[in-house]
């Protein structure tokens, strides 16, 4: 079954290593950009149904308010709103559940294709869908003194660049991506489940990531690194904005506003873009700032 | 990656239920199990069996895995005690008998995957996957410098014992070391690792590589003789039969070749070829990865096809073994198979815990003595495995 996914991407990509000069940091490349390339309509419905969601919830905070005690009630009232506006809940992740195999399978096809040892050589024989390939095999690992196959720790120093690179790029992508939850929260003041959980993932996933790169080939950083590359430019575009990389390192820098700052917040209404999302949690932030001082 | 929107709107009271931290950590789990599915070790176990006659441990099995390398009595499947040079056991503090194993230091872990080599009855040459060269008392089963020497290279393969030297493919070069002091005499780079263990031939140094050549070498001083190219990567030694080699390769094909590198017949397989192909009676009988099995007739320029079987549901990497009148095969599924040398059917089969990729070891013990056949699995408790080669009945089992 896994097979289905991982043998048309692991011909791809060899294929692609016999097209582009026998480079396999070229050839992982161009092979991440066209798989995302592929599944960019499921990523597109994934921030177009993030999107939708996020327009409605100053009217799903009123329903927690209203029905704080009935939960039911409020139940019932969240699905006539969201149908009421046409909205799907899960809208958004049965495209992350569909990208996940593929992007699990895109980076297994790095990992089999960059063979190194005879066990690794013995699990890729038999997975080319087409013939001729078998004479590129194994492919060529060495790329700037480094060793695809292996880990940062086995290659020269300036490959510890990689985990670090990994680490910022995935930071930067997360920032972009995981979509601002509006202000707070419950009745109790403390950050809604939302913020909590993007919080955590904005944190904690860099880090993973970065920390799986200090054991992960080599090859496989160049795909994190190139695979969020990839992301922030697309979640850019998607959101009819430049990339402000100033922004973007101030909105990762400063202080998180505490709960009191952030119930005097305005209510996000309806953002039309990621520009305009992004720009009013700016503006929420100058607001604490002019309160403190 | 965005996370569901639907998390967001719980009510306050189910809260206690979710807690985010947790939740990415498990996401990160998933992500993780799914990116590390890989083995850790490199390779296989390798068998080889100590040919030292008037020697306690003659005909003893040196199984080379992982972390150890452990000498196996063929008598029994137990691990051979060390013993003394009066033959006594040897004995921890705790008066418990030692066994024959060699992992190398505690403090830098090694992994072994090449069969060790016997220099002079005394020590043997052990080579690591943690790029380390270990010259290890046999009596004693302890390396003589305890951390080893550095090589240049991570070796998966046997070395080769020369007059004053000895041959060791570190990774992408084939290395001369002078035997006692393992000096660098000479070094010959080439394009890809080197997996196969050299071999002397027609008075040149030969062995394969992953590059797709054959390399011919001057021992004494690594110049090169010639060079062959064989249209795929070339994982193992070549055979010799009659003044000529005989090796497959990832290109789909079996190769007939002259001791000046000529190619002189080749046949194409239905897979890549791995294991070596074993030869008797001018019949040359070799497996590929697909699982299929081939009797091949040698000509002067050609090989003719006596008849080809689907044997293995998966892969057979190791190397055929004829013995009497069967030809004996081991595939991933777990399955060993008489295969009858004149008609290809399978006689028999037995079925194992673990998959079976190492090669296969005759131990031929003498006349009046069972011929044995050694399988090593990559279950631990079926380490070592020894059958009967004649009816398949198991004689004993050895257990990691």
């Amino acid at each position: 079954m896994w097979d289905l996914i991982l043998n048309p991407f692991i011909t791809l990509l060899t294929l692609l290593y016999s097209f582009l000069g026998h480079n396999v940091v070229l050839s992982i490349v161009v092979f991440t950009v066209l798989v995302r390339l592929a599944i960019l309509p499921l990523t597109a419905q994934q921030q177009r149904s993030s999107k939708r969601m996020q327009e409605l919830q100053p009217e799903l905070k009123k329903l927690q308010e209203k029905h704080k005690n009935d939960r039911e009630k409020l139940a019932q009232e969240q699905m006539a709103l969201y149908r009421e506006h046409g909205v799907n809940p899960f809208g958004g992740c049965f495209p992350l559940l569909i990208q996940f195999p593929i992007l699990i399978g895109l980076y297994q096809a790095i990992i089999f294709t960059l063979a190194a040892t005879p066990f690794q050589l013995l699990d890729l024989s038999g997975r080319f869908l087409l013939p001729g390939l078998d004479h590129l095999v194994p492919l060529e690992n060495l790329w700037l003194g480094m060793d695809l196959s292996q880990p940062p720790t086995n290659n020269p120093t300036w490959a510890l660049a990689l985990p670090v690179l990994v680490l910022v790029t995935t930071w930067a992508q997360s920032k972009l991506t995981v979509t601002p939850t509006p202000v707070n929260s419950g009745s109790d003041g403390r950050p809604s489940q939302a913020q909590a959980m993007t919080q955590s993932m904005t944190t904690i996933m860099p880090l993973m990531f970065g920390f799986f790169s200090l054991s992960f080939s080599v090859g496989l950083s160049i795909y994190f690194v190139i695979s969020n590359i990839i992301g922030i430019i697309q979640y850019s575009l998607m959101g009819q904005s430049k990339l402000d990389l100033r922004k973007l390192l101030r909105r990762g820098l400063a202080r998180k506003p505490d709960s009191q700052d952030v119930d005097a917040q305005p209510p996000v209404t309806s953002t039309g873009t990621g520009r305009r999302r992004r720009r009013d949690a700016g503006d929420g932030k100058r607001k604490v700032k002019s309160r403190k001082r | 990656m965005t996370p569901c929107q639907t998390l967001t709107e719980r009510p306050a009271t189910q809260r206690s239920l979710w807690r985010p931290p947790l939740l990415v950590l498990a996401l990160a789990l998933v992500v993780a199990a799914a990116c590390i599915p890989f083995r850790q070790e490199a390779g296989w176990p390798e068998l080889s069996a100590l040919d030292l006659p008037g020697s306690i441990y003659d005909g003893h099995i040196f199984l080379t895995f992982n972390d150890k390398i452990t000498l196996i009595d063929p008598d029994n499947g137990q691990a051979a005690r060390l013993r003394n040079v009066d033959g006594e056991v040897r004995v921890d503090a705790e008066g418990r008998a030692r066994l024959w194993e060699f992992s190398g230091p505690q403090a830098a872990p090694n992994q072994f995957f090449a069969d060790p080599l016997n220099l002079d009855g005394d020590n043997l040459l052990v080579l690591s996957n943690g790029e380390r060269l270990f010259e290890v008392n046999l009596a004693r089963a302890d390396a003589r410098i305890a951390d080893g020497l550095e090589l240049p290279g991570r070796v998966l393969a046997a070395p080769l014992a020369g007059e004053d030297l000895v041959y060791v493919a570190a990774e992408r070069s084939m290395l001369a070391l002078e035997a006692g002091s393992y000096q660098l005499r000479w070094d010959f780079a080439t394009d890809q690792s080197i997996w196969s263990r050299p071999l002397f031939f027609n008075g040149a140094l030969l062995f394969t590589s992953l590059d797709h050549h054959l390399y011919a070498l001057d021992p004494d001083d690594g110049s090169e003789i010639w060079r062959l190219n064989l249209g795929g990567a070339a994982p193992v030694t070549p055979v010799e039969y009659n003044g000529r080699l005989y090796t497959g390769t990832f290109s789909r094909k079996i190769f007939s070749i002259s001791p000046d590198g000529k190619i002189l017949a080749e046949y194409s397989t239905e897979d890549w070829v791995w294991g070596a192909p074993a030869i008797a009676d001018g019949v040359l009988y070799a497996a590929d990865l697909g699982g299929n099995v081939y009797a091949l007739e040698i000509g002067e320029s050609n090989f003719r096809l006596l008849w080809q079987a689907v044997v293995s549901e998966r892969a057979i990497r190791a190397a055929p073994v004829v013995s009497g009148e069967y030809v004996i095969v081991a595939g991933r599924d777990q399955n060993l198979y008489w295969l009858g040398r004149n008609d290809g059917r399978i006689y028999f089969s037995r079925e194992l815990v673990g998959e079976i990729v190492s090669d296969m070891l005759l131990l031929e013990r003498g006349p009046d003595t069972e011929t044995m056949l050694a399988v090593s699995t990559l279950a631990n408790e079926e380490a070592l495995v020894a059958f009967g080669v004649q009816n398949g009945d198991r004689r004993w089992t050895y257990s990691r």
